[in-house]
């Protein structure tokens, strides 16, 4: 596998959403990092000119949602050809996607849906990741979902999920600190036990996205929280984005936001927020570290 | 169960509504289907608007309703078949002209399908034309033969109704008291590239050369089916016309790229 050099910056970093991308040429914000979902790039090669452009200033972070490597089916090696083109295109920092499935039998469900964890899943997820980075050519970053339900086949927590499945094709882990808290919520564990099974070793990058309280109609008097990334990050989310760094250290921070989109300004407040916390928590090591 | 099984219960809940084995399967609530319809309604409340967004002159005349209601049924006959979303509702404009709620608007289907091409057109990035001197370094003969690239921000539409007035309506937010919309072949050329587009109004013959040449064919068989139009047609003028005017990025003989 070839080895990358490409700085990886472990301050905040926005994505790139289409609506926002002329803008941001034309401007050139100050942003840490920018992340981008490569499946909006791939049918657009004007918006592939002007990000192969930013890509020559600003860090970028290639986010799929469309390498479904939890398919019982197989990848999609179309698709993940593709991804590969923009990704020697633009030498991201880091190339992700989710512990999810969203194709069956070459339909695409546009969703990332949720899987049993157990065994037999593991080892098609384990081939499949190995598949995307021998793809690739590089390390491949799995994120922990949003959940809603559990699945009744599973054997195994998602953490000891993901820690054999980093162990066992050395791919690296994305943890999303919203969807950790959101998860925990619907399913009733705790946050921070979550993080703290999480191999520190193996995470490249966190995730911060804005999510929303519904009535739970299957728990009446209940709240469901669903990941929307339309609207600022919940304090909750920060409170436990806090706990994550005091467990892994700092780490480059998506703010997400897909929906009901801000402006840029907005988006980079967000982001120097999660700098703030990152600093605050770094300097409250320091100070422990020197008695 | 295995996990191959247990996405195609998944797959039917999602796209079919099919829930009915569904339940034992999950965990995490009382009444975890009811939780599992959020992804049910992601899948069908999501890519319905994303579909409706990719045509929104077509909204602007047959309103969000009916359009929202002709994505619903559209996603559950023909799922999308790979994650580029972009790439996904080509098929959608001649779906929604066959659905009975459509009869009273014949022409919609063909707003569609213009409004697809220039939305795709307008996210080209156009490349290095050919230059006129290549077309002279063929051997004179071997000119019927050879094919012809063009820019790939080139589409071309046959249509039964003048769509782009429609969408020119459209463009300009002006809704006129009064429209009259009458039948009239338009053979139309869209262009576009970096954001922008625009249509042109070719002539039949026209029409027909570059369209087959955009289709692959030769430019013997081209200029054989312009004349199958038009018998007056010029297929020397015509090959000039859109080199000259840039259209063309490549010129292949069957020894190869000229």
């Amino acid at each position: 596998m070839t080895v990358h050099h490409r700085r990886v910056p472990a301050c905040a970093g926005i994505g790139l959403r289409l609506p926002h991308l002329a803008e941001v040429v034309a401007t050139r914000p100050s942003a840490g990092w920018f992340e981008i979902h490569p499946e909006n790039f791939l049918a657009n090669p004007h918006a592939s000119e002007l990000l192969a452009d930013l890509a020559r200033d600003y860090p970028i972070s290639v986010h799929s949602v469309g390498v479904s490597v939890g398919s019982a089916g197989g990848i999609d090696r179309t698709h993940l050809g593709r991804v590969r083109a923009l990704v020697d295109a633009i030498d991201p920092m880091l190339v992700s996607g989710h512990l999810a499935w969203s194709t069956h039998e070459g339909d695409y469900l546009n969703d990332l849906l949720p899987l049993p964890y157990n065994e037999e899943t593991l080892q098609i997820v384990s081939m499949h990741v190995d598949e995307v980075q021998q793809g690739l050519g590089r390390p491949y970053v799995v994120e922990n979902p949003s959940s809603y339900v559990g699945i009744a086949s599973s054997t195994m927590t998602e953490t000891e999920f993901l820690g054999q499945l980093a162990d066992r094709t050395g791919c690296r882990l994305l943890c999303d600190v919203s969807n950790v808290y959101l998860s925990g919520h619907n399913l009733g564990y705790d946050p921070c036990a979550y993080l703290d099974a999480m191999p520190p070793g193996a995470i490249a990058e966190l995730h911060l996205g804005g999510f929303v309280a519904e009535d739970d109609d299957g728990n009446p008097g209940q709240q469901v929280l669903v990941d929307t990334h339309d609207q600022r990050i919940a304090e909750s989310a920060w409170e436990l984005y806090a706990y994550a760094l005091r467990r892994f250290g700092p780490k480059p921070t998506l703010i997400e936001w897909d929906n009901d989109l801000p402006d840029v300004v907005t988006l980079l407040a967000e982001a120097a927020k999660a700098d703030s916390i990152a600093l605050a928590n770094l300097e409250t090591e320091r100070r422990r570290a020197a008695g | 169960m295995p996990l191959a099984d247990f996405q195609a219960q998944v797959r039917g809940a999602i796209v079919d509504g099919n829930t009915a084995t569904l339940a034992p399967l999950l965990t995490g609530s009382r009444d975890p289907l009811r939780r599992f319809a959020i992804h049910q309604r992601h899948y069908a409340s999501h890519l319905a608007q994303t579909l409706v967004g990719k045509f929104p002159a077509m909204e602007w005349l047959a309103g969000s309703p009916f359009m929202l209601a002709a994505a619903g049924a559209f996603i559950r006959a023909c799922p999308p078949r790979a994650p580029c979303i972009a790439e996904y509702g080509g098929d959608f404009p001649a779906f929604v002209g066959d659905r009975t709620e459509a009869r009273q608007l014949p022409w919609l289907r063909w707003v569609g399908e213009l409004e697809w091409r220039l939305g795709h057109a307008a996210l080209a990035v156009e490349h290095a034309p050919l230059a006129l001197a290549a077309l002279s370094e063929l051997r004179p003969e071997r000119l019927a033969d050879c094919t012809l690239a063009l820019q790939p921000d080139l589409h071309y539409l046959a249509a039964p109704w003048p769509v782009d007035d429609l969408i020119k309506l459209f463009l300009s937010d002006r809704a006129p008291e009064h429209y009259a919309l009458n039948t009239e072949d338009v053979f139309l050329e869209v262009r576009g590239a970096r954001g922008a587009f625009s249509m042109t109004r070719l002539e039949g013959g026209s029409y027909a050369f570059r369209s087959a040449l955009a289709r692959g064919a030769s430019i013997g068989a081209a200029a054989e089916q312009a004349l199958g139009n038009d018998p007056t047609f010029d297929a020397g003028q015509s090959l000039v016309q859109i080199v000259t005017a840039g259209l063309t990025t490549a010129i292949h003989d069957c020894d190869g790229e000229a």
